[in-house]
């Protein structure tokens, strides 16, 4: 098993402690950082959101699979060219205005950031101001991600995509829509550009668009 | 046939009169508390004073009169706290935009003030946690007594020929206490990586758990009927863990503790589960649950058919009545008579079915909504 391979596992199963010596290993043996990034990291999430999807593995293991992820990164970042890890744009995510519900979207923040973007989380009640905002101020944020698990807050869903689109923004970014009471349906019926049912989906999509 | 032999034939899967109602009592089978005011405005009652049961949800009890009127069942004790000594972490407060409090377990809760319609998280005790040695600086509540007057309530309840419930928990389940005190994601990711750290933490809760069951069979013995437990295994799409894991680490605490309730009185025990949850309801069976509840039906695999095919000879149905995530708040008066009665029809056969909506009713839903599902049911409701 190649040196990559073995941090591909290792993501995959979660090894959070061993990522450090297998990087600094991987280094050494002359693999370029970038293919490490790509194929030892990205590609092994890649893996674990499949699995997912196939309920294979659980939200537990897609966990400590980014964690592992997130630590092989950091210890990369020196190596890569201007510290960049990021190579399909950036996401810029939050939980809608009047909704204070984080656990799913932070696990769409942390597979879509694994799947290589960059992610600006705006957190939690988030405004359609601060959305815009957002955007506006990152000039090279291409996907936008907006959450609601409250049938109470659709409605703040539903505002915030309009306000996106009227903004004159869908040319810049595409908008992905979540959370437990919205439907394929509803996220057609208000505009977005996607729904994503779960993290590893909304990964899926995220790399489709820029591919 | 009186409300009590109603519900306890239904519970002993068989049928009896009359499909049993549970709105307004049961765990997760309560009302919001602008709802409520919806429904007091309907039947015309004014002049009700609010009992909040409930803070991070916004739950009240409804009065015996809404009760009466809607022709419920079940009643639930209004359990009357008595604490133990001072809480570590207990505290109030507020600032401009929002309301705070945190909990006996350390868990922050916060409700923004305007269009503020629950608490949510906000923080827990041991977030940083980084290992077992700072997991030891956890202040574990202790399980309140409560107060004797409180049995009155429930012996009168049972004269009337009410089935009785205790809808109150101490903390959360074996899988979603945790979560409470180190953060969701982090307790999650110890549950595979350091299991090492999780099971102390399980067998106090235990330990905790069958001492606030000692402390409700001694004000309430004799006179419950069924009591509810909390674990939500479920998200919209499968389990939140492996079933795999839920056998093996969380619900071995769960039968030891269902077989301690079952030891100190004649009850059926329930579990409160949202989401998806059919891949672990053979072992949430095996582990002496006899009710399910919510009852999620628009999950993945928690079809009707399916659930009541399957399981239904082995655990009985308290929820699944109304899908509360798009037809009761969103759909039309027509919509919601419709699926009301196509889930009674496949729930209701044979017993094991007590109708209530799929969780809690919340602000959004539309009081003609509420209506036609209640007028739906009253008119399917007897078997024949």
């Amino acid at each position: 098993m190649s040196k990559i391979q073995e941090i591909s596992k290792a993501i995959e199963l979660g090894k959070k402690k061993i990522m450090r010596g297998l990087v600094e290993e991987a280094l050494a043996e002359g693999f370029k950082p970038i293919d490490i990034l790509n194929q030892g990291m990205i590609d092994a999430m890649g893996i674990v959101g499949e699995k997912f999807k196939a309920n294979e593995i659980y939200v537990p293991e897609m966990l400590v699979a980014a964690r592992a992820m997130k630590e092989g990164v950091e210890l990369l970042k020196p190596h890569l060219a201007g510290g960049q890890t990021t190579v399909l744009g950036k996401f810029i995510v939050g939980t809608v205005e009047g909704d204070l519900h984080d656990i799913g979207k932070n696990l769409v923040a942390m597979m879509v950031e694994s799947a290589g973007y960059a992610v600006i989380d705006l957190g939690v009640d988030v405004s359609t101001e601060k959305f815009i905002d957002a955007i506006k101020a990152n000039p090279d944020c291409n996907l936008v991600g907006l959450s609601a698990l409250l049938t109470t807050t659709m409605p703040s869903l539903k505002k915030s995509v309009a306000a996106i689109i009227e903004a004159g923004l869908k040319d810049q970014v595409k908008i992905i829509v979540g959370g437990a009471p919205i439907t394929q349906e509803f996220a057609d019926m208000i505009g977005a550009d996607a729904f994503a049912a779960d993290a590893a989906s909304a990964a899926v999509i995220a790399k489709a668009f820029v591919a | 046939m009186n409300h009590r032999e109603r519900v306890l034939c239904a519970l002993n899967h068989k049928e009896p009169d009359r499909i049993p109602l549970d709105l307004g009592a049961g765990c997760s089978c309560k009302f919001t508390k602008y709802f409520y005011v919806k429904l007091l405005d309907y039947f015309g009652i004014k002049d009700e004073e609010l009992e909040m049961c409930h803070i991070p949800y916004q739950l009240v009890y409804a009065s015996d009169k809404v009760l009466d009127l809607l022709g419920c069942d079940v009643r639930a004790a209004r359990l009357k706290p008595i604490k133990q000594g001072e809480s570590y972490y207990a505290k109030k407060w507020e600032d401009e935009k929002s309301y705070f409090y945190r909990n006996d377990w350390g868990t922050l809760y916060r409700m923004p003030k305007q269009q503020g319609l629950y608490y949510d998280l906000a923080g827990c005790a041991l977030g940083d946690a980084e290992d077992e040695e700072d997991d030891k600086k956890f202040v574990w509540p202790t399980p309140d007594k409560f107060a004797m007057v409180g049995r009155k309530e429930l012996e009168n309840y049972r004269e009337a020929g009410f089935a009785t419930t205790i809808s109150e928990q101490f903390g959360n389940g074996f899988l979603q206490t945790g979560p409470l005190i180190w953060g969701f994601e982090n307790w999650l990711a110890m549950l595979v990586a350091e299991p090492e750290r999780c099971t102390p933490f399980m067998e106090k809760l235990l330990e905790k758990k069958m001492e606030f069951y000692d402390n409700i069979f001694d004000v309430y013995g004799g006179l419950i009927d069924v009591t509810s437990e909390a674990d939500d295994f479920g998200t919209q799409r499968g389990t939140f863990i492996s079933p795999k894991l839920i056998r093996d680490m969380i619900l071995p605490y769960h039968k030891k503790l269902n077989d301690y309730i079952k030891s100190k009185g004649d009850v059926k025990i329930t579990l409160h589960s949202c989401g998806s949850v059919t891949a672990a309801l053979p072992d949430i069976i095996k582990a002496g649950f006899d009710i399910l509840n919510p009852v999620q039906i628009t999950a993945a695999d928690m079809g009707p058919e399916l659930l009541k095919s399957r399981f239904g000879n082995d655990i009985v149905f308290w929820g699944g009545g109304i899908n509360t995530q798009s037809t009761l708040p969103n759909g039309t008066p027509e919509q919601v008579r419709e699926e009301t009665k196509r889930n009674m029809d496949i729930f209701g056969k044979d017993g094991g079915f007590v109708f209530s909506t799929v969780h809690n009713v919340q602000d959004d839903v539309p009081i003609e909504n509420f209506i036609a599902m209640w007028e739906t049911f009253q008119a399917n409701c007897k078997y024949r």
